[in-house]
């Protein structure tokens, strides 16, 4: 991978312009990655059960008995993809699944907070809620 | 005033949609302010999602420390049931389901900071980054309160009366609109930080300059603040002594800087 002098950003070997501030890339040395498969990447794995945990979530938020399940499986999720995004460089397989867990997993957290605290932002309304 | 909205024949609470623009306009803002800077723009997300996390664990223990009493009365009863997933959940959703903004805040601010350091992430320069997003997204939230009819103002002469407030307390009385000054004062701030922002850039540490000027604010508009069922120690509520604290510590960390510096 190439890290860029500018932004400090990990790059794919093969882009000639940093993916984060755009800075040319066509001096910067390539550094040797600790382990790396182009298929099979360990964290391809994160990015799948991020995904699998953030769809669960959106899917569940609305259940009455176990949104604070839902919850949980979206908390996890967020931390695998945010796992899964900072291994996987932009390029490379299993990105998108990275950026796709992510995002649900992160939907799902937000619905649940909305679905299942009627207020989010304040502690009067709770005294509503009996 | 409007607790719900009718949105394509659906009915959606109006503090979740003031909520939802507030996430889409900050992320607006974070990206226009920081558009030509050399940032990992890819952590601003994480950073966001750790602050996200740390917000819930934050604010929602401080409310379950604020009924404390409560639980611990439930559990002299034996009221509590744990045996069942259905019981766990009760607990959870009845003492631990507000939020109180302060836990909120510094859970949002220890989380976001915790993973630039975790991300070995300059986190002046990072926090700031995203620092101007907190009075944005407070300010739509305040609106939200003010369509829901929480945190309202004291009965005064000037003002809206509510009739389907989520807090019935509220209802019948002509109020002052609290939330609204308060959003104003937020719109205020945002504005302020983000001129900080992409003028100095990193010389100042924003986060610490909307701490000084939200606890400001949240002191004198408590003033003004018409719901007596939070708490009140002495003269003054529970938030109040909040800001106090966060401005003697601010005075007292500044203090000692000066000192070290002579």
């Amino acid at each position: 991978m190439k890290i860029c002098p500018n932004c400090n950003t990990a790059n794919v070997d093969t882009v000639n312009f940093c993916t984060q501030c755009g800075r040319p890339l066509g001096d910067v040395p390539v550094t040797p990655q600790k382990q790396h498969a182009a298929v099979g990447n360990d964290d391809n794995i994160f990015a799948l059960a991020s995904l699998i945990l953030g769809i669960f979530s959106i899917i569940t938020y609305w259940a009455a008995y176990f949104n604070v399940l839902s919850l949980l499986a979206g908390i996890v999720g967020i931390l695998l993809g945010i796992k899964a995004r900072n291994s996987i460089l932009p390029g490379e397989k299993g990105r998108g699944l990275a950026n796709a867990g992510f995002v649900c997993s992160v939907i799902g957290v937000i619905f649940c907070c909305i679905g299942v605290f009627t207020c989010t932002l304040c502690s009067v309304c709770s005294t509503y809620m009996h | 005033m409007h607790p719900f909205i009718h949105i394509f024949g659906k009915e959606i609470a109006a503090y979740a949609v003031m909520s939802l623009l507030g996430i889409l306009a900050c992320a607006i803002a974070i990206y226009l302010l920081n558009r030509t800077q050399p940032l990992r723009k890819d952590q601003f997300s994480h950073i966001a999602a750790a602050s996200l996390l740390g917000l819930l664990l934050g604010g929602h223990f401080l409310y379950g420390i604020t009924r404390l009493p409560d639980i611990l009365s439930a559990l002299g009863d034996g009221q509590l049931n744990f045996s069942s997933f259905h019981g766990i959940n009760d607990f959870f959703s009845l003492y631990f389901g507000g939020l109180v903004y302060f836990g909120g805040l510094f859970g949002a601010l220890a989380g976001g900071y915790l993973y630039c350091r975790y991300s070995r992430l300059n986190t002046r320069t990072y926090m700031n980054a995203l620092a101007p997003a907190i009075p944005l997204f407070h300010a739509f939230g305040r609106i939200g309160c003010f369509l829901a009819g929480c945190c309202y103002g004291i009965a005064s002469d000037c003002g809206f009366t509510y009739t389907h407030a989520l807090s019935e307390a509220a209802n019948n009385i002509k109020r002052f609109p609290v939330q609204l000054l308060e959003s104003l004062l937020e719109f205020a701030l945002f504005i302020l930080l983000a001129f900080l922002l992409v003028k100095f850039r990193n010389r100042y540490s924003l986060v610490r300059i909307y701490l000084l000027c939200y606890s400001l604010i949240r002191f004198l508009d408590e003033f003004l603040r018409g719901d007596e069922i939070r708490g009140f120690l002495g003269p003054f509520s529970t938030s109040q002594w909040i800001s106090l604290i966060i401005l003697a510590c601010l005075a007292f960390e500044r203090i000692r800087k000066r000192r070290k510096l002579l």
